[in-house]
């Protein structure tokens, strides 16, 4: 899937026709977050152990921080709600967005994606059909064994060195247990590819001869799932918990 | 006399009439190369406007004319992936895939128009068994069963790590990239302790492909890499097993560790 980047959102509406390049839907289905009720309740969110103080407070820092996924334009993360694409468990999607952008160890990743001025590379996350991936494999004895993806980024890099904005797809497959961790993996290598296109792209042809686990990008990545992913998971829980309270108030 | 040069040749111009009402009109390369993108594209849920690269493999198509014992043109193969460059007015894009290789391949008969997805859909191995069966083969001697192999691991249709391994020293090489990391010191010495346990265990071992009759087909054997062990960075050799019936048809791969001599 290409994204141009110099497209503005409304441009991209256009030419497309796809109600999700609108991200003023997502923006008005956010609109829950980022009412008045929801920001003038701030309310302790599971970040007590980490050093950052402003994490201490999901809403408020997602949404005193100019770089909140939530901007004017509400365009610099598409969600994909629509169409054979369309996000299988969506409300864990947003809900592990909003955790990772609330997690000072794992912020970075996404943070650079929201808040930037119309035309600048964004951020898709959609659901996909990513079976072809698997691959079997045999133990040292000869058992069978298969390998399945759960989720791809495509970084999306022209040749110049310039990010198209990534385009993360979560498999089909993936419950939405496994969202969470799937998705700080995969906002991995988007943040990665996002911070340095040039960079990244050069890396991954360097990487491509070598077996998956042993790549760089994605040690890197399971390292951060490993150390953040339970955090997360954890998150998503009390975020969810928090959106069906003030939904039911 | 007359009346039976008359008749031989109203009798050749009806066989020719037949002939050219026989032979359909062909599918050209350009449709056959749509219906590929089509299917690719229809697994994916791409639009039009999304990438898809879609290459012509006459290398793979040499592969089954040697299977089916048959000239070449009959089928048109494509190789789809969404990675690869994609040229519009903005410039060039490289679409990549991070977390695996999504590669298809599809078959497409000019005669008939019937397409096989021999390989990226959960049922490219029974697609790639119809394609045989559609062939006619009639597996006669040990060479065309290794052929069938042949296409069998080129086309990997559950995507398996089954390059045949020939020698002791493909063996070193396969298990070196297996070993192999950036930076490359830290998989260098791993690889060698993996070598200095593996090497002389198997220096001996015959490695070479072979093909025996078996069970009215060919069983057909060869080694490959198994994946790594536990606390090693390289595998152990394993011995693949695959039956060639005689119309062609492919049975349950199997492997099973190598025994070193």
């Amino acid at each position: 899937m290409t994204l141009n980047q110099t497209f503005t959102a409304k441009e991209r509406e256009a030419e497309s026709g796809l109600d999700y390049f609108g991200a003023r839907y997502y923006g008005s289905a956010l609109g829950r977050f980022t009412s008045p009720d929801w920001s003038e309740k701030p309310e302790a969110v599971p970040y007590a152990n980490l050093a950052n103080p402003q994490s201490l407070n999901l809403y408020g820092y997602v949404l005193n921080n100019p770089l909140s996924q939530w901007d004017d334009n509400g365009h610099d993360i598409f969600y994909v709600t629509s169409g054979p694409s369309a996000l299988k468990n969506e409300q864990t999607v947003r809900n592990s967005v909003t955790a990772l952008l609330a997690n000072p160890n794992t912020s970075g990743y996404l943070q650079q994606f929201v808040g930037n001025a119309p035309g600048t590379p964004d951020l898709v996350i959609q659901n996909g059909d990513l079976s072809a991936g698997d691959s079997k494999t045999m133990a040292p004895d000869g058992t069978p064994g298969t390998s399945t993806v759960q989720g791809n980024t495509d970084p999306n890099i022209t040749t110049d060195g310039k990010s198209g904005g990534p385009i993360i797809t979560i498999d089909n497959r993936t419950t939405a247990a496994e969202t969470p961790g799937v998705l700080t993996h995969e906002a991995v290598h988007a943040g990665e590819s996002q911070k340095n296109p040039a960079q990244f792209a050069k890396d991954s042809k360097a990487e491509a001869g070598l077996a998956h686990d042993k790549r760089p990008q994605e040690q890197r990545a399971n390292a951060v799932q490993k150390a953040q992913g339970p955090a997360i998971a954890k998150a998503v829980k009390q975020i969810e918990k928090q959106r069906k309270k003030e939904q039911s108030q | 006399m007359k009346m039976q040069r008359l008749f031989i040749r109203s009798l050749s111009i009806t066989f020719l009439l037949i002939s050219s009402v026989a032979a359909a009109p062909q599918m050209s390369e350009s449709a056959a190369r749509e219906r590929a993108n089509d299917l690719v594209r229809s697994k994916l849920n791409l639009r039009s406007e999304q990438f898809l690269d879609v290459r012509r493999d006459e290398e793979l198509e040499q592969s089954l004319a040697l299977v089916a014992n048959k000239q070449i043109g009959q089928y048109f193969i494509y190789r789809l992936s969404s990675s690869g460059y994609e040229v519009n007015e903005k410039g060039i894009i490289h679409h990549t895939s991070i977390d695996g290789e999504f590669s298809y391949i599809i078959v497409v008969n000019r005669a008939d128009g019937n397409s096989y997805r021999i390989r990226g859909f959960s049922h490219s191995l029974k697609e790639l068994q119809k394609l045989i069966v559609e062939l006619g083969v009639k597996i006669t001697s040990t060479d065309q069963a290794e052929a069938v192999v042949q296409f069998y691991r080129e086309v990997n249709p559950e995507n398996r790590s089954m390059a045949p391994i020939s020698s002791i020293f493909d063996l070193k090489q396969a298990a070196e990239r297996q070993c192999q990391t950036i930076p490359f010191e830290i998989g260098e010495s791993e690889f060698e302790e993996w070598w200095k346990r593996t090497g002389s265990l198997f220096a001996k071992t015959p490695f070479a492909q072979t093909a025996v009759p078996h069970d009215g087909g060919y069983l057909v054997e060869w080694v490959v890499l198994s994946s790594a062990g536990a606390g090693a960075c390289g595998g152990a050799p394993l011995r693949a097993e695959l039956q060639v019936n005689e119309d062609g048809q492919l049975g349950k791969l199997s492997f099973v560790p190598l025994r070193r001599k």
